[in-house]
């Protein structure tokens, strides 16, 4: 599925990683960012599973959650929190059939739109791989 | 009624506008529900865009607004101000951003307009979730409460203090000043710092807007920025302050001398004493563990002495509640304990002492009248200064401590000039010799000064044993090779530490102290002075160690940020978009007080919910995340809004 | 003809429990055999499909239908029912939420049908025949519904009105909701019996529970010992009562048993098992990722663990493709 275009959620915390990805747009970083959709939210730790749930109901191939890198976080320790659902939420992923591959949680610190880039450009490639979800 | 939503996009030049299909844009906006108005506008944060904006929401009547043009973070304050003006809740807005995540970084037009028109549709579901937020504030004390009357704490208090802020100094010890009033002369220029120090003493204890309360420690806090209950306990003094002026009759009659633990009995004191001489306030005090009287022996010495029946043995500790708006941690430090580690010899070995035991005798006002002596009242023919004792190793503190090396130049330069013959060294490894006068003042002491420099390979490699009458100092040159010195007096420069007071205020106000032990600040960088708990600061060395003009520095910084925080007569400005909780779905699970990093979350009297305080929650929305029952109000950032969002940007 | 509001009982893909709550409600059951008249009840009156198929449009007054929608048949019996009722009750947790039988959307129709019939240790099936809807060579020709794609929770078929939950609703909550609904004392549409708040609020245990919790080790209940008296989760077991609804009257508890959140979530939670994870994970006592790896590896079966009763009705488990 080599021309396949996923469809990716990003959410994005407002100190962090939503500048990082405002700096990938001011440096006009190549990325995939017709791939993306951004969704800012103040705390990667206010990312609720549901969300990230939700996400993929309503049809995203994948899903990315940054947050800011640990021990920057603007709330102390918000992106510890977050952190700490993860790997729950991937096993309960897998069980729905749902490859663990398409949600990843990393960090993007405010002047990072190298790394944004990356992330966008390596979730894409993931997703052409994996192809797109098949929505029940 | 139903909503009336405009949505504006912003052209940005041609940064938007040769980017995207505005038309098209513009069209597929108003084909969703509620949308009154969709126009495009040049540059919308410009003088004219602006006003064109205000003219044109009042015009169309709308209620709620999308702007798609540049990030949030670049305008959304200004746009939330525009709203303001046209007479709608600056919250009922909502930004899609369609420069830097779209037009800057999608070349192909369609594929760009493409994700504009779901970023603007997305917009338009999410902002029909908003819900109108108010700039809520609350009444604040501008009151400060600082523990410690060192020279930070004092500087913060002189500073702070005035006509609509009261400030309370308090001091666990009978006196104030701390160090630097029991210090004469100070690096580089050899001014006397009690002398210095003296008349801000005097004038802390005779300002009408200061209340000094010695003998004092703090016990219990509750509450936040503005709105602090402090409970603090003053020991009794048995001596009354207004009656007592400091003659001294008290101590010649009273039996009991009680050796302090420093070159014999040559420094001593008796059981109703005033801590040196000099010390303000100038008033005695009882030391209950050694007065006979408080053993049950009986005794009034003191009593029948006293000219001005100032002595009172039925005094009792009294628990004081202080309200204020801010607390400031200046409790200074402690000093690395050599008896740690046998090879100093540090108790063992007869003259070797600490740099502040040096201090001392070099004072005038000191048990040696300012004399260097040893134990048996000579002069010491030679002196060895040892740095790094407990600083820069793995096996103590790993932190250099910053002004040993500055007052131990110091130190030798003062032996030198009272023992002209003397063989002066100092054992070291690096040395620490940074501002203005450092290493002027190094030269002087080398070359004038005619002072040996031995280099450590490393601040652990140094024995200093008892030899035949004589300390035997044996350490690893920076070549390698084992070297043996002998000297009649080893004075170690002692690392600062945090003191167990800074480790239980830390306690108390719930902050944390850095692996250090000192206090961490809320931003290493960009807020060296103020704790992580909003409305609670520190100064001076519970911070972390510094010489005096840097804790002198930090005093009037906290001043500053609580004057600047804490405007008598204002009010503080909550987080508008703080969460809430609804506590008729609440079962006080306690899962958000496990998580929240601002201690925002209060336990309900009646016990069956939780509820968030406005003035502390910065509304980052972990707890919302978290909650198990779905009992938060997340304003703004709301489930129901992600999930509108999530579907607007799905289809 | 009688005054008796008229109710209807039917159980669709269901272990008999909700029936027994029913059976419990004890000497009030011939209250309620007075109060009304029972139209339609197969576990327990002689009655027959035609018979309901005869009732006109919306002619009983309540419905309560438990279990979870498994069958085609039982899609069908649901759609009648709700055409022939004035209010219809989702009662019970797979009426509700699709209970246990939920658990079946973790896997297509067909694998459940070859992991039953062909794999299991116990089953002789050399021939590996499945089960089909028709069969040949005899008269009269017997049929089978068959298995409808998901399985579905009651209002992702029908239009529901109220729900009793549990698994089995208590015998107070049955009565509790019976007599307000056969007196006419109507609640709100989409209204769900039982406490507004979690399962916390009215625990035995509550009093012990502390106000920061931290797991190093999570524990299943036939791995460990613990202090009975004290709240399961500081000692590692997973009580899933923070997310669940109260007003089981914490019989569980009461029973030395971690809470298995039956009655469902909150009102304002859109997904049960997210919310469960959530608030377990928050517990979790690390900082670094492989720590936390290390916590969560203890649960063996996350899925299973926090969809154990509402899988069709979560966000991803439980889309509707077949509602009217």
């Amino acid at each position: 599925m080599n021309d396949f275009e996923p469809r990716i959620i990003v959410f994005l915390c407002n100190w962090c990683s939503y500048e990082g990805a405002d700096a990938a747009g001011r440096d006009r970083k190549e990325l995939p960012s017709h791939n993306l959709r951004e969704v800012r939210v103040m705390c990667s730790g206010r990312v609720d599973p549901q969300f990230v749930l939700e996400a993929f109901r309503v049809g995203a191939d994948g899903v990315l959650i940054l947050g800011c890198a640990l021990g920057d976080c603007h709330y102390k320790r918000g992106n510890i929190e977050a952190l700490k659902r993860i790997p729950l939420l991937e096993r309960v992923l897998e069980q729905y059939g749902i490859e663990s591959e398409r949600m990843r949680f990393d960090a993007v610190s405010a002047g990072e739109g190298e790394k944004y880039a990356r992330f966008a450009i390596e979730m894409v490639e993931t997703l052409r791989e994996l192809g797109p979800l098949n929505h029940v | 009624m139903p909503q009336r939503i405009g949505v504006y996009i912003c052209e940005c030049g041609p940064n938007i506008k040769d980017a995207v299909d505005i038309e098209a844009l513009l069209e597929s906006a108003k084909g969703h529900k509620g949308v009154a108005r969709a126009q495009s506008v040049g540059f919308l944060c410009s003088p004219e865009g602006k006003a064109f904006l205000k003219e044109d929401i009042e015009a169309s009547n709308l209620s709620r607004v999308v702007i798609a043009g540049c990030s949030p973070k670049e305008h959304e304050q200004t746009f939330r101000d525009v709203l303001k003006t046209a007479g709608i809740n600056p919250f009922l807005l909502q930004i899609a951003n369609i420069r830097e995540q779209c037009a800057w970084v999608i070349q192909e037009k369609q594929a760009a307009t493409q994700k504009a028109r779901e970023l603007i549709r997305a917009a338009i579901q999410r902002v029909r979730l908003h819900e109108p937020l108010d700039n809520k504030t609350i009444e604040c004390c501008p009151d400060v409460l600082v523990v410690g009357a060192g020279v930070a704490g004092i500087s913060a208090a002189l500073a702070a203090a005035g006509k609509n802020r009261q400030i309370y100094l308090i001091e666990k010890e009978p006196c104030i000043g701390g160090r630097v009033a029991q210090h004469e002369d100070l690096y580089p220029d050899m001014v006397c710092a009690s002398c210095l120090i003296e008349s801000q003493l005097d004038t802390v204890l005779h300002h009408d807007r200061i209340e000094v309360l010695t003998l004092t420690e703090m016990v219990e806090v509750k509450g936040y920025l503005g709105n602090f209950m402090v409970n603090v306990r003053q020991k009794a003094r048995f001596v009354d302050m207004e009656a007592c002026i400091g003659c001294g009759a008290c101590f010649e009659a009273c039996p009991i001398t009680v050796s302090l633990p420093f070159i014999g009995e040559m420094a001593g004191r008796k059981a109703i004493y005033v801590p040196y001489s000099g010390a303000l306030p100038n008033v005695a005090v009882i030391d209950g563990n050694n007065c006979l009287r408080f053993q049950g022996k009986s005794c009034s010495a003191c009593a029948e002495s006293c000219p001005f029946e100032a002595i009172r043995y039925e005094a009792t500790d009294e628990v004081r509640e202080l309200k204020v708006g801010a607390i400031v941690v200046a409790t200074g430090f402690g000093s690395f304990d050599p008896r740690k580690d046998d090879r100093y010899g540090y108790g063992r070995v007869e003259n070797v002492i600490t740099s502040l035991e040096f201090e001392q005798l070099v004072n005038s006002a000191g048990p040696t009248e300012g004399k260097i002596l040893l134990k048996n009242g000579l002069a010491p023919q030679n002196i060895a200064f040892v740095h790094c004792v407990g600083s820069r190793t793995e096996k103590f503190n790993d932190y250099c401590s910053g002004v040993c090396c500055r007052y131990t130049l110091k130190h030798a330069h003062q032996a030198r000039v009272q023992l002209p013959e003397a063989e002066i060294y100092q054992f070291h490894t690096d040395l620490c010799l940074s501002g203005k006068d450092a290493q002027r003042f190094y030269q002087k002491v080398l070359k004038e000064d005619r002072v040996g420099f031995l280099r450590m390979l490393h601040p652990d490699s140094i024995e200093i044993q008892k030899g035949s009458g004589k300390i035997v100092i044996t350490h690893t040159d920076s070549a390698g090779e084992l070297k043996r010195n002998d000297f009649d007096m080893v004075v170690l420069a002692t690392a600062m530490e945090s003191p167990e007071e800074t480790k239980q205020m830390a306690e108390i106000l719930d902050v944390k102290v850095g692996k250090s032990g000192f206090l961490e600040a809320a931003d290493a960088i960009l807020d060296p002075v103020s704790t992580a708990m909003e409305g609670i600061f520190m100064a001076g060395c519970a911070q972390g160690p510094k010489d005096i003009p840097s804790s002198v520095a930090q005093g009037y910084a906290v001043a500053g940020r609580i004057m600047g925080k804490l405007q008598p007569g204002e009010q503080l400005a909550l987080e508008p978009m703080a969460c809430e909780i609804d506590s008729e779905i609440c079962s006080a699970c306690l899962t958000c007080k496990t998580l929240c990093a601002f201690k925002a979350i209060v336990i309900e009297e009646c016990d069956s919910t939780v509820s968030i305080n406005q003035a502390l929650c910065r509304a980052c929305g972990v707890c919302a995340a978290a909650c198990p029952s779905g009992a938060v109000v997340a304003r703004h950032f709301s489930r129901q809004a992600i999930f509108g969002e999530l579907r607007g940007l799905m289809g | 003809m009688s005054d008796k509001p008229k109710i209807a009982l039917y159980w669709c893909s269901s272990c008999g429990g909700c029936e027994e709550s029913v059976i419990d409600l004890s000497e009030s059951l011939l209250e309620l055999n007075t109060r009304a008249e029972i139209v339609f009840w197969p576990v327990a009156l002689d009655a027959r499909r035609k018979d309901l198929e005869a009732l006109g449009s919306g002619e009983i007054d309540v419905s309560l239908i438990n279990g979870a929608i498994r069958l085609e048949e039982q899609a069908h019996m649901a759609r009648l029912l709700r055409q022939k009722s004035k209010k219809v009750v989702a009662h019970g947790t797979c009426a509700h939420l699709g209970g246990i039988v939920g658990l079946g959307n973790f896997h297509s129709a067909q694998t459940l049908l070859k992991r039953a019939f062909r794999e299991v240790p116990t089953v002789k099936n050399a021939d590996g025949i499945l089960p089909g809807e028709s069969t040949e060579g005899s008269e009269p020709a017997p049929k089978l519904s068959g298995l409808t794609e998901k399985v579905m929770a009651l209002d992702q078929m029908i239009e529901v009105d109220y729900t009793i939950p549990g698994c089995p609703p208590p015998p107070e909550l049955m009565g509790e909701a019976l007599w307000a609904l056969l007196e006419g004392k109507l609640p709100k549409k989409g209204f769900v019996f039982g406490d507004r708040k979690a399962l916390c609020d009215t625990c035995p245990l509550r009093e012990s529970r502390p106000e920061k919790i931290r797991v190093k080790e999570f524990r299943r209940v036939h791995e460990t010992e613990w202090d009975s008296e004290k709240c399961f989760l500081p000692q590692g077991l997973i009580c899933l009562g923070p997310a669940t609804r109260g007003g089981c009257g914490s019989r569980c508890i009461g029973a030395n048993m971690p809470c298995r959140g039956c009655f469902g979530p909150l009102d304002s939670v859109a997904d049960h098992g997210a919310a469960m994870l959530s608030f377990i994970a928050s517990m979790i006592d690390g900082d670094r990722e492989d720590t936390i790896r290390r916590i969560t590896d203890t649960i063996p079966d996350p899925g299973g663990l926090f969809y154990r009763y509402s899988a069709p009705c979560s966000i991803l488990g439980g889309k509707n493709r077949t509602k009217p």
